[in-house]
Formats: structure tokens, C-alpha cells, sequence
């Protein structure tokens, strides 16, 4: 049950950390100081990832869109929200896949610099029990996934629901679905 | 950003130097991935050039997404860099290209060969079929744009839409584009007639036996294709006679 941080080929001066928490009692507080920009850090609904390489994929582009000054939305931790969303409704992403402030369970991801992580502080607000990331596969709420993301049968025969997902995620401003 | 670059460049294999892309084997976040990069071209226009490679690189990934969506087989997208014209793209494993498939079998069985190579003919019409009857048009359907991938044994649709142990991907989209004229369909199959026929000789037979399952996979409507393809063969003859 720890952070886990991840390293990316293509920003090697970046790194990215996720923690997965349950039981989580003030996730309403969490969102107002998310809010007033006191955490440095984006705060995710689990029930609607099915593997943290969907959220790498996310942050990679966040990273990648903030750099060349191409952002969509106000911060760079802002963006993975959007940026996981199938949809370019900013508001509706932000509804989706932000945690929701009645949610018990919340993932904390943060893009740092790749000497200096603090989601160990921003861990220190939540009050809940931080769980193994393995644990996604029991909170993905796989049915409402395939729905936002419209997956249908036909493309489960020759793809994982994970790639059918991280396709779209990549894909959205040259498709729409 | 140019540390950034060098950083990356060291970690990935130039697989292969393409007319208009280099093909590069690396990871993206830890998965093997390739990355097809669309690079200028001197001869070109800048302005032109440009716009040529965006188009390009957008149609492809179109092309995939309206592929996969429907069920034929596709790498999946991980990451597209438009300001360096890359698309970071599933590494399908274990594969090598059809145009590979049939060499080999020719050259280890070669007396009957037709008759082994029937299943993939099968499949490669049905796959195509399905893809026009929802207007989705390849743009340069050769032999190496289609690759077949060892599955692995126990992986997510094992035993699902193979054959013989194998999946037929489709890649390289990049000519790619949504019609339902028969006639951009019937180009298409003249491709790949082309490419089947003279590259892999003695092949006539499998190509009617991709028509067929083309029809199959099709359904209401491919006999129009099928009357247009007759057509531009004649028109192709016609131009080589004239010179
Ligand atoms: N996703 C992939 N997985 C495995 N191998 C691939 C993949 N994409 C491409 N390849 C290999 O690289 C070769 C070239 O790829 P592709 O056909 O996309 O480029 P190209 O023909 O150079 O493109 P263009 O026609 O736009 O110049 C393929 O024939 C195949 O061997
Ligand atoms: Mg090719």
C-alpha cells in the first residue's frame, strides 16, 4: 500500500505518482481545497479506470499539450481530467471522472518533477485508507465505462476494453464517437 | 524540449525509412509501442508539405478508430504528437506482414501452397468486405499493410476471430478516408488485386476466393463493387495498351 511513481520515455524529466484510496470520509473537503488550488494534485473518480495505464496515458498528454502550450483547460493536472474523457465537453469530463464530492473512494495522481514527488503531502489530507492500485480492478465500474466510451461487442472480438478506452482518449479531437 | 528529443531518440530503433515515414520501434510508458513518424519533404511546398503530413497523420488515426469500431483488427492509439507528426501506436507483437506470410509458405510448400494460404484469403476478404460496407476506404491496400500476428495463448480473445493461430491486423491508413461510392471501393480492390497478383504469382485462384468471402463480409451492395472493379480493370488494360 504505497505511492506508486511512474517514469515517462518521452518527458524523462517528469515523473508521475498515483495512489489509490477507499473508505475515504472527506472527500467534500478534498474538493474545496482542490478547488482553491491547495493541492497540488488531480483528484480522480476510480469507478471509472480499468487500468492505471489509462491515467499514464492521460497524464502524457497533459504533459505533452502543456508544453507546446496547446492546454484546454486551466492547469496541467486539470487537463488529465479532461483528457481521459472520450468527449470534448469540459464540463461533463470534470463530472465523469472527477471525484464527486459524496464519492468513499478517490485516486490522487500528480505529474512532478522527477526528483521531487509531494503526493505524500497532498496524501495527508485525505481521510481514508490507501489501498493497492491492484484494487481498480474491483472499483471499475466496467458496465458504465463501456458506455461513456460507447464501446460496443464488435470491437471487444479483437481489442481490450483498455485499449478500445486509451484509443479514444488519443483520438478524440480527429473522431467523434 | 530538445534534451527532451535526445533523451527519447537514444531509446528507439529505426525499423524502417519509408517513402513519406520512419518507422521506430520503442516503448511508450513501459509498453512496446511503434512510432510512425510523417517526416518533409524537400520537394514539396513548406506550406503544402505541412498541411500534407497533418492530413496524413489524422487520417490514420481516423481510419484505425473507424476500423477497430466495427471489429477488424487495428493497433491501438497510445499517443498523437502533431507537432512532430508521430503517432505512438501499439507494437502488434509476434507479427510480420502478409506479403512475409506468403513468401514463406511459398517457398517451404510451394506445391500447395494456393490451397494453404486458402483460410487467409478467406479472412482478408471478409475483413475487407466488412470495412466497405461501412465506408471506409484503405487507400493503399498492398499486402504489407496487412500484418498477422501470433496470438498470445491465453490473451484477452484467444480462440475468438482467428485463424489458424493467427489475427489479421490492418495498418497504415495514412491514404485512408470515409466514401460509399462504389467506385473508391472497387479502387481499392483493384490495389490490392494488383498487389496480390504481382507480387505473389500464380494467385488468381486465391483472389477469386477473396472476392467471394468480400461478398460474404459485405453483404447487400457488393455487387456493385464488384461491377465497378470490373470496370477499372479495363480501364487499366486499356492504359497500358494505349502506353
Ligand atoms: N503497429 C505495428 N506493429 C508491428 N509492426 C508494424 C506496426 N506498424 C508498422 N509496422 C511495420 O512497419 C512497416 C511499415 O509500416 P507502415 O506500412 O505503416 O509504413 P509505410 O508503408 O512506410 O508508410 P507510408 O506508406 O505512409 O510511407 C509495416 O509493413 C510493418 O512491418
Ligand atoms: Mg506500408
Amino acid at each position: 500500500m504505497a505511492i506508486e511513481t511512474f517514469q515517462n520515455e518521452i518527458f524523462p524529466d517528469s515523473a508521475i505518482s498515483v495512489a489509490l484510496f477507499e473508505s475515504v470520509a472527506n472527500c467534500n473537503d478534498l474538493k474545496k481545497l482542490a478547488m482553491t488550488g491547495e493541492l497540488d494534485a488531480t483528484l480522480l473518480n476510480p469507478s471509472m479506470i480499468v487500468d492505471t495505464f489509462q491515467i499514464l496515458v492521460a497524464c502524457n498528454k497533459a504533459l505533452h499539450l502543456d508544453r507546446c502550450k496547446k492546454r484546454v483547460t486551466r492547469t496541467l493536472h486539470s487537463e488529465v481530467i479532461y483528457n481521459l474523457s472520450p468527449s470534448k465537453n469540459i464540463s461533463d469530463a470534470f463530472r465523469k471522472f472527477g471525484m464527486g464530492d459524496k464519492d468513499t473512494s478517490v485516486l490522487l495522481v500528480q505529474i512532478h518533477s522527477l526528483r521531487k514527488g509531494t503526493l505524500s503531502e497532498v496524501a495527508e489530507h485525505v481521510q481514508g485508507e490507501m489501498v493497492d492500485l491492484s484494487r481498480l480492478q474491483e472499483v471499475s465500474d466496467v458496465n458504465k465505462i463501456k458506455k461513456i466510451y460507447k464501446v460496443q461487442e464488435a470491437e471487444l472480438r479483437v481489442s481490450t476494453l483498455l485499449d478500445a478506452i486509451v484509443s479514444r482518449m488519443t483520438s478524440k479531437e480527429f473522431v467523434s464517437f | 524540449m530538445a534534451a527532451e528529443g535526445a533523451a527519447e531518440r537514444d531509446q528507439m530503433v529505426l525499423l524502417k525509412q519509408g517513402a513519406e515515414a520512419k518507422i521506430y520501434s520503442g516503448t511508450f510508458m513501459g509498453r512496446p509501442a511503434i512510432i510512425k513518424e510523417r517526416f518533409s519533404k524537400a520537394y514539396r511546398h513548406p506550406d503544402l508539405d505541412k498541411s500534407l503530413t497533418v492530413q496524413r497523420t489524422k487520417a490514420e488515426v481516423r481510419s484505425i478508430m473507424r476500423c477497430r469500431m466495427i471489429g477488424i483488427c487495428t493497433p491501438a492509439v497510445y499517443f498523437v504528437d502533431m507537432e512532430r507528426h508521430r503517432i505512438y501506436m501499439e507494437h502488434v507483437a509476434a507479427s510480420i506482414t502478409v506479403r512475409e506470410y506468403i513468401a514463406d509458405l511459398e517457398r517451404s510448400c510451394s506445391a500447395n501452397h494456393v490451397s494453404a494460404l486458402r483460410p487467409l484469403a478467406e479472412k482478408i476478404g471478409a475483413t475487407v468486405g466488412l470495412m466497405h460496407s461501412h465506408n471506409v476506404i484503405h487507400g493503399d491496400l498492398t499486402t504489407s499493410n496487412m500484418l498477422l500476428s501470433r496470438l498470445p495463448k491465453d490473451g484477452p480473445d484467444a480462440g475468438g476471430d482467428t485463424l489458424d493461430g493467427y489475427r489479421l491486423v490492418l495498418i497504415d491508413f495514412g491514404l485512408g478516408y470515409k466514401e460509399g461510392l462504389a467506385e473508391d471501393k472497387g479502387v481499392d480492390l483493384y490495389v490490392l488485386e494488383r498487389a496480390f497478383l504481382s507480387t505473389h504469382p500464380n494467385t488468381e485462384a486465391l483472389f477469386s476466393v477473396i472476392l467471394e468471402h468480400y461478398k460474404l463480409g459485405y453483404g447487400k451492395g457488393a455487387a456493385d463493387v464488384i461491377n465497378k472493379l470490373e470496370e477499372i480493370r479495363m480501364r487499366g488494360r486499356k492504359r497500358t495498351m494505349v502506353g
